[in-house]
């Protein structure tokens, strides 16, 4: 195939994808094998009690809240991460930067909120 | 005349000439019990344009990083407790280590992560022209 497919990877960096003649379309391809997040989708707003707070302490420390603050409520749901098909001739061919390789999320236009 | 002579004497008591009539087709579909241990393999560039040139039950590979693979499965594995047969080389130089599964990752049902290492493992990744990668269950 001469297209691939690309997305960002969670610790930063480019993921590419190399279709083998599998007997699937690119775009199942990309349905299949560009991985999942979880995405948080917030709701609302509440105020962080002294219970709550003392229930978990670690938790609301690491998350950055302190008692009488407002934290977001909302749920998490798992989506697809965007991701871009692109001709083999945009993949640079010189990888000797290769980890050094970044994309931003606003060009990754395919198969978003698919 | 001994029983083993006699059965020689009859199989030669016919001329192949005289033999006539086809053996009865096989198409396969009756057989059962077939199952081969190989579940997934390919062949791959690492090097320059990464490229897959031959594979089997693999839908795609994805380019991680430098010397950092993920072999994702077609048809996914029946569990994660597979074992993967992982080696390369390149046509200019030698001596490289391989990781399965890559560090910190596990291996998953439809796919595993690979590294190839320029020296022992745990130094830095090294892109091969040669990455064979071979799936068993």
């Amino acid at each position: 195939m001469t297209k691939r497919i690309i997305y960002q990877q969670e610790g930063g960096g480019v993921a590419i994808i190399i279709p083998a003649n599998c007997g699937l379309s690119i775009e199942e391809i990309a349905a299949k094998d560009v991985p999942f997040r979880e995405v948080f989708t917030q709701t609302g707003t509440k105020v962080l009690t002294d219970a709550q707070y003392q229930d978990d302490p670690e938790y609301w420390d690491d998350e950055g809240f302190s008692i009488g603050e407002s934290y977001p409520t909302g749920y998490f749901e798992s989506r697809q991460k965007p991701y871009k098909i692109v001709d083999v001739a945009d993949i640079p061919t010189d990888r000797q930067w290769r980890d050094a390789w970044a994309v931003s999320e606003a060009d990754l236009t395919d198969g978003v909120g698919e | 005349m001994t029983k083993a002579r006699e059965v020689a004497d009859l199989a030669t008591a016919i001329p192949a000439s005289e033999i006539t009539g086809v053996l009865p087709a096989i198409d396969g579909s009756a057989l059962t019990g077939l199952d081969s241990p190989i579940k997934a393999w390919v062949n791959f560039n690492g090097t320059g344009v990464v490229a897959i040139r031959a594979s089997s039950n693999v839908s795609s590979i994805t380019d991680l990083g430098t010397g950092t693979y993920r072999i994702n499965f077609a048809t996914d594995m029946p569990d994660a407790d597979y074992a993967v047969n992982l080696s390369g080389n390149n046509t200019s130089s030698y001596g490289y280590s391989f990781s399965v599964p890559a560090n910190g990752a596990v291996p998953a049902v439809g796919s595993i992560d690979v590294v190839a290492a320029a020296g022992a493992a745990g130094t830095a990744g090294a892109d091969l022209n040669y990455v064979y990668v071979s799936i068993f269950r």
